[in-house]
């Protein structure tokens, strides 16, 4: 287990590392920022002057070895447009997204796991198609529509809830539901596949003879078994939502990292931009060696080594 | 008296491509301390009939259209479902065929023994792990205080077997249904789960329905015989009587095609030829006559009923004639 977990750091490290170069040099292809920065009407000379000071005229290899020196020590650059440490700009915004990705699971989970069972036990009666059904819309829709039309019917017309912005529970619901739709169809279809593969199972018949009542059986010995495959859906989708969505939090003007990944692009603010990339790879590592070692824990055939 | 009885018992399954009848009449009773073994080829219907007793098919598809199956003074098929929960595991236990697939392997052992112990005898979870262990003992598996804390993968086959054993008699059920309960374990295994099932049934005085196609088994094993074709019941005696003296074509044909160990340099297997019958579109009369060598005319049209043509000895074939 503690080798196990010592390897799988040296990897995340290794995986680092390569988006790191790989980022830096590609944020490069965005186009140039001094031009970005400057009016039209700047001259030659200001331009260089602006170029100096961002440290942008030196040889790009040069560039890069600082660049990844600074790393080591939590250094991702200077912000071009904001004027501060991007580091400190990301964990600024953290939290917001930390809101919104926390809330759009909940709402994922609290909708996927029952529509799923239920689809899976009831399999192929009228609530079976109609959960399918909802699924297949719900998978197919696209985040940015339903947003604009979750605000014209609850933030226009019924004013219940506010349109966009932060500052309260309030605020979270609609950007959660638009996030967490698509998940929640996703996760449904995966729950009830796998839980009908597992009802078909012999300890399943084994439950049965004991007694137990055909809901105990699922519950009891049904889902944790089908569980393994939807533990890593889940993984991945709580990595995309702390990675900032960019859709959602553009319709709702919600203030996390996907909007600020946009800024950073507008910009072309280069350390911003190999920042924000190079918190979205780490999350996502870190995010998988988790739902590498619940499996041991779900799972006690699974050896970690 | 008998602990289990079945009367005319009827099983129909409804599927999309067409309705079968997997058990079609069996009638078939067992006493406390005895061993029915019911024996037939892939399909002929003992499997169906076995998970009828506890009514554990699916239904729909599954339909109990006729006969009974009395127990403990109830007719089974006519109580609701919650009663039968309590007589599932309780009452009535069953051992599976594959111990590989039937234990949930991400529970413990003693977890899904104490399951059974906990939601029929009341037991609080500590009470129900503790006698667990004594579970595990009695089916000879050694130090089962570890092993108790232990899951289903770290077993071989016949340990698991045994555990699946513990489970059905946790509850010290009067009737235990064994289907096929060696049939995927290695020889010396399988002889050793046979023993260990007499051995207990010696000691609880349970009646044991004994699933299965290894007439071998059936000749250590069992005090009466039913033998099954097509859904139906063709043989049922003794099983001396049975060996000895065959009745029913398929009986003497199945018989003939054990291999022989007696015979100096190995005598060539003597198969039954065709396949078994289609459920789908049986055979008319008699679902063994395509197969039978001394079928005649009325084979293909009359069903021949099971009838008693020696004492204790029943056999379905119209070469027998009315008695």
């Amino acid at each position: 287990m503690t080798g196990f977990v010592a390897r799988r750091i040296g990897h995340t490290l290794l995986v680092l590392f390569c988006v790191a170069t790989v980022s830096f040099f590609i944020v490069r292809l965005a186009g140039d920022p001094v031009q970005q920065m400057l009016p039209p009407e700047a001259t030659t000379e200001q331009e260089a002057t602006l170029r100096a000071s961002l440290g942008f005229d030196r040889p790009l290899p040069e560039q890069y070895v600082s660049y990844m020196t600074g790393l080591l020590s939590l250094d991702f650059g200077q912000s071009v447009f904001f004027h501060r440490p991007a580091f400190e700009v990301i964990m600024e915004r953290l939290p917001l997204t930390v809101d919104l990705a926390v809330a759009a699971l909940a709402f994922t989970l609290a909708v996927s796991i029952p529509a799923g069972i239920v689809a899976a036990v009831k399999r192929g009666s009228a609530t079976d198609t109609s959960v399918m059904a909802s699924v297949l819309v719900g998978q197919s829709t696209p985040a940015f529509w339903v947003g604009i039309l979750l605000i014209l019917v609850f933030a226009v017309h019924l004013q219940w809830l506010p349109a966009s912005g932060t500052g309260s529970p309030a605020h979270l619901v609609l950007p959660a539901i638009t996030l967490g739709l698509y998940s929640a169809a996703m996760i449904a279809r995966l729950l009830r596949s796998s839980l009908i593969d597992v009802l078909g199972e012999d300890y399943i018949r084994t439950a049965r003879a004991k007694g137990l009542s055909g809901f105990r059986a699922v519950t009891s010995h049904g889902l944790r078994n089908a569980s393994l495959p939807v533990v890593t859906v889940v993984g991945l989708e709580v990595g995309s939502l702390l990675g900032g969505a960019i859709l959602t939090e553009q319709v709702f003007s919600w203030p996390g990292i996907g909007r600020l990944t946009v800024e950073a692009i507008t910009y072309r603010d280069y350390p911003l931009m190999q920042a924000t990339v190079l918190f979205l790879a780490a999350v996502f590592v870190v995010v998988n060696l988790i739902v590498d070692l619940s499996y041991a824990l779900l799972d006690p055939r699974v050896r970690l080594s | 008296m008998s602990l289990l009885e079945i009367n005319d018992l009827h099983v129909e399954f409804r599927l999309d491509a067409g309705t079968v009848e997997p058990v079609n009449g069996v009638s078939l009773s067992v006493e406390a301390g005895q061993t029915l073994a019911v024996v037939g080829e892939s399909g002929s219907g003992k499997t169906a009939t076995a998970l009828s007793i506890l009514r554990l098919h699916p239904t729909p598809p599954c339909h109990y259209t006729g006969g009974e199956i009395l127990a403990g003074g109830r007719d089974l098929l006519k109580l609701p479902e919650r009663e039968m929960r309590r007589i599932r595991g309780n009452e009535i236990a069953m051992v599976f065929q594959d111990p590989m697939t039937s234990l949930n392997p991400l529970k413990t052992v003693g977890a899904q023994i104490a399951e059974s112990l906990r939601l029929h005898q009341g037991m609080s979870r500590s009470e129900a792990r503790a006698q667990a262990v004594p579970a595990l003992r009695e089916v000879g598996i050694p130090n089962p205080e570890q092993r108790a804390g232990e899951y289903p993968h770290q077993f071989s086959g016949g340990m698991r077997q045994r555990v699946m054993i513990a489970i059905a008699l946790a509850c010290r059920p009067k009737i235990l249904i064994a289907d096929e309960p060696t049939t995927a374990l290695d020889v010396t295994v399988q002889a050793q789960i046979m023993e260990l099932l007499a051995a207990l049934q010696e000691r609880f005085g349970m009646a044991i329905v004994l699933i299965t196609h290894d007439l071998g088994v059936v000749a250590r094993s069992a005090d009466q015989v039913l033998v099954m074709y097509g859904g139906r019941p063709v043989e049922l005696a003794a099983v001396d009587d049975l060996f000895d003296a065959p009745r029913m074509p398929y009986t003497k044909a199945l018989l003939r095609s054990m291999p022989r160990s007696d015979v100096p340099g190995g005598a060539p297997l003597d198969p039954i030829p065709g396949s078994p019958p289609n459920l789908f579109a049986p055979p008319g009369g008699c679902a063994f006559h395509p197969r039978c060598s001394l079928a005649v005319p009325e084979c293909a049209t009359e069903v021949p009923p099971l009838l008693e043509r020696a004492p204790g000895h029943s056999a379905a074939c119209l070469l027998e004639g009315s008695p």
